[in-house]
């Protein structure tokens, strides 16, 4: 990786310092940002011990499944986030709403599908191979269809104002925010919008150490994690991915080089975009329906996740989304369900206090 | 008392024998048929409703107007103010602005009507929320105000809900307020009856949607559940945004629970949450209230997945005996299909304020009072000692102007519908 990997310790003012400060000023971060990682997995394997002992071990296990499953969600939207950050510095919050409505094209493809009689609805419950067929076709559309409304909200609410000051483009992206969610709210109204009906995903595909997974909880995770290591290999390996890097680490540098800067950004977005529309279509066999204002709090634990995980760090950004996931379920059981907002923002407040490059270290451009 | 609807058929039919004598009731001050004692009235008497009849309560609100109207046009023809005439003032709280019921026009409508000194009574609201703002203006003005649909305990009940203050909704500190349908006491109360006896469940995993209505019926299901004899295992209130609820359904697993309970309304995850039961594998029963009657339930889900669910709402008063004259009387002037669970809740309502108004005008020897806070006064007074049989069964009013007719319909989910099994009578509270 020819970025750069910016560490706690060194955006610390330099010059002397008498010796009480340098204990204070340099070490403590480093020890509270260096033990973090491991105060981290020794909070989890304690909670997860605690559900354990107190529910048992399948409930735990359960439990366990269920904040992966969330998680693996949280993953593909948090992606989108850090990509765009980590190339702009600009944090879409329209992010979120692209997930809503990717998951209504969802619904709105499989229906349309109907008519050919490839329809989620009809097939799902006949026979996997129907709905495997049907997927096939659903997953490329509704990323297709993703990827262009991120590419278009880039190239109207964002190419403009890349050089203005920071603020402008968060407002506009606030903008952009609400525009989508009242237009899905015109739309399809108020009220949950149905997906699609019973079928065998909801059935057991296997039990492991007694926690029965399900197909859907199978389709979600195998979704997720393919296509974050797709995403990887693609970043690393290909031409576009190292034009992205190489944008990401130092713009003007890459523009000298040759490497059309607009092109690339547009890529990231169209990228990130189609990520979270594949998270979108896996929600709505998920979760059966889709609300107008769904993205608001997903995309937001989203990029919790991905701040967790480093942002700019497209590994991290999926490593964020399972342990924010496997974090939230947890903290319910223990705390009561209540708390999973709160528990999710006090992380998010204890990362950026304690360790802001994240678990994985942020990626960010040079510029300061 | 677990009564179930042993009662009903014996109140339907000293109903219908009183329908079919032309109206002759209890609260008519011992006159016997139609226009007794009222032959040589003189003069109109003026009643009125406030309910929502457009944009999204058009279905519901509408429905309900027209058994009002259907109670003022029986009266009409059986002349049960014998030679006065009845006029009535229908209004419509529904906003344009707001799409549904709104408070603020419901208060508009309430002035307008206590100040039109013609009018005597008036049925509505059906929303508590516009209750709330009506309820102030109709006592200052010493007007009957009676709802055929506020479930709100807060209305009538001082310090039973933290969010409402009882006692500035009554200015004046007199009952003017009454209502024929019970409140959300005696619907926690039923629910809990229900889940511990019928459905007999003893471990309760409640979850509420964190709302007004949601977490007080919640709050009272808790109550009535421990009183019965069933342990709560835990109470959780999520937001109405949550659309996953397994990390609290798979711990409930963990606990044993053989109930589920939800307080809240459909959108806000009725039935997110009793098809994520079956994807935890969480085999308890569930159970839930009048917010979880409605179609959306069967949207989040579908098919076979959404069977099996239990919870009350207003009983279909149409499928009891009291109540089986009510179809024909209404097809007879409006079209069965905009007839809802309502529509006699509509009638009884109005039928109720014109047998006071009647018996008012008895009293005052067959003339219509001049005085007009005097006749409002003595037509809530006349309300307030109904003893009335009706189509949703038989009404009186105790001190805070609650009906003590606890009746429940009991409905459970199968191919996409609700469908109501039976009438439960709930417990006093």
């Amino acid at each position: 990786m020819a970025q750069k990997t910016t560490d706690a310790a060194a955006v610390l003012p330099p010059g002397r310092q008498p010796r009480l400060d340098a204990l204070r000023l340099r070490l403590l971060p480093q020890l509270t940002a260096r033990a973090f990682p491991i105060i981290l997995v020794t909070a989890l394997v304690g909670m997860f011990l605690r559900i354990a002992t107190t529910s048992g071990g399948e409930i735990a296990g359960e439990q366990l499944k269920n904040g992966l499953q969330i998680g693996a969600i949280y993953a593909l939207i948090a992606l989108g986030y850090t990509m765009v950050y980590g190339i702009i510095e600009l944090i879409n919050f329209a992010h979120g709403d692209v997930f809503t409505l990717s998951a209504f094209y969802a619904i709105l493809f499989g229906q349309l599908f109907g008519f050919f009689g490839l329809n989620v609805t009809t097939l799902a419950p006949s026979s996997a191979g129907g709905l495997i067929a049907c997927l096939l076709l659903l997953f490329p559309i509704t990323m297709l269809a993703a990827g262009i409304t991120g590419v278009l909200i880039e190239r109207v609410a964002y190419r403009r104002l890349r050089q203005s000051p920071r603020l402008a483009p968060l407002i506009t992206a606030v903008g952009v925010s609400f525009l989508l969610e009242g237009v899905m709210f015109a739309k399809f109204g108020a009220a949950n919008y149905p997906a699609r009906k019973d079928g065998w995903v909801h059935g057991t595909a296997f039990t492991a150490g007694g926690v029965p997974v399900r197909w859907n909880d199978v389709l979600v995770l195998s979704t997720a994690l393919g296509l974050m290591f797709a995403l990887q290999a693609f970043v690393r390996g290909s031409r576009l991915g190292k034009a992205m890097r190489a944008t990401a680490q130092d713009r003007d540098a890459a523009l000298l080089s040759g490497i059309n800067i607009n092109r690339t950004i547009a890529a990231t977005f169209f990228i990130g975009s189609a990520l979270a529309g594949a998270g979108a279509l896996v929600y709505s066999i998920y979760y059966n329906s889709v609300q107008w204002n769904l993205g608001f709090r997903y995309g937001i634990i989203a990029f919790t996740a991905a701040v967790l995980g480093g942002i700019g760090n497209i590994v991290g950004a999926g490593l964020g989304g399972f342990l924010i996931g496997v974090i939230s379920v947890f903290g319910s059981q223990l705390l009561g369900g209540e708390w999973e907002n709160s528990i999710v923002f006090a992380m998010l407040i204890i990362v950026l206090t304690f360790r802001p490059v994240g678990l994985l270290g942020m990626r960010v451009p040079d510029r300061a | 008392m677990h009564t179930k609807s042993r009662l009903i058929p014996i109140l339907g039919a000293v109903a219908l024998a009183l329908v079919a004598a032309c109206g002759t009731s209890s609260t008519g001050g011992g006159t016997t048929s139609g226009g007794g004692g009222l032959a040589g009235c003189t003069g109109s008497v003026t009643v009125a409703s406030d309910l929502p009849t457009s944009g999204g309560d058009a279905a519901i609100g509408g429905g309900t107007e027209n058994g009002v109207r259907a109670a003022v046009l029986k009266a009409q023809q059986e002349k049960l103010l014998g030679g006065c005439t009845i006029n009535y003032i229908p209004k419509n709280d529904a906003s344009v602005a707001k799409g549904e019921h709104d408070p603020a026009l419901g208060a508009q409508n309430m002035i307008a009507l206590t100040t039109n000194p013609a009018v005597v009574g008036v049925v509505g609201p059906f929303n508590s929320s516009v209750a709330i703002a009506e309820m102030p203006i109709a006592n200052r003005a010493g007007m009957l105000l009676l709802s055929p649909a506020n479930t709100n305990p807060g209305l009538t009940i001082a310090g039973s809900r933290p969010d409402v203050d009882t006692n500035s909704l009554r200015p004046t500190g007199k009952v003017t307020y009454y209502r024929i349908i019970w409140n959300d006491i005696a619907q926690g109360a039923d629910d809990a009856q229900i889940s511990y006896k019928e459905l007999n469940a003893r471990k309760a995993y409640i979850i509420d949607d964190q709302e007004a209505y949601g977490k007080g019926l919640a709050d009272f299901f808790e109550k009535y559940f421990k009183q019965d004899g069933g342990t709560v295992l835990k109470h959780v209130a999520l937001p109405g945004t949550t659309k996953d609820f397994k990390a609290q359904l798979t711990e409930a697993k963990g606990l044993g629970a053989d109930l589920l309970f939800f307080g809240g309304v459909a959108a806000n995850g009725s039935g997110i949450i009793y098809c994520q039961m079956k994807d935890v594998g969480l085999t308890a029963k569930y159970m839930s209230g009048d917010g979880t009657v409605d179609p959306q339930f069967f949207k989040d889900c579908a098919g076979t997945n959404g069977d099996g669910a239990y919870a009350t709402s207003a009983p279909d008063a149409t499928k009891t005996s009291a109540g089986a004259g009510f179809t024909p009387l209404y097809d007879a002037s409006f079209a069965d299909s905009s007839r809802v669970v309502y529509s006699p809740y509509g009638y009884d309502a109005m039928r109720i304020v014109l047998n006071a108004v009647k018996a008012v005008l008895v009293d005052n020897g067959g003339k219509v009072p001049t005085d007009s806070a005097s006749f409002r006064s003595k037509v809530i007074a006349k309300v307030a000692a109904t003893k009335y049989d009706g189509f949703v069964g038989h009404i009186e009013f105790d001190q805070n102007g609650d009906t003590t007719n606890h009746a429940f319909g009991l409905y459970s989910s199968k191919g996409g519908q609700w469908t109501q099994s039976e009438v439960v009578q709930a417990p006093p509270v």
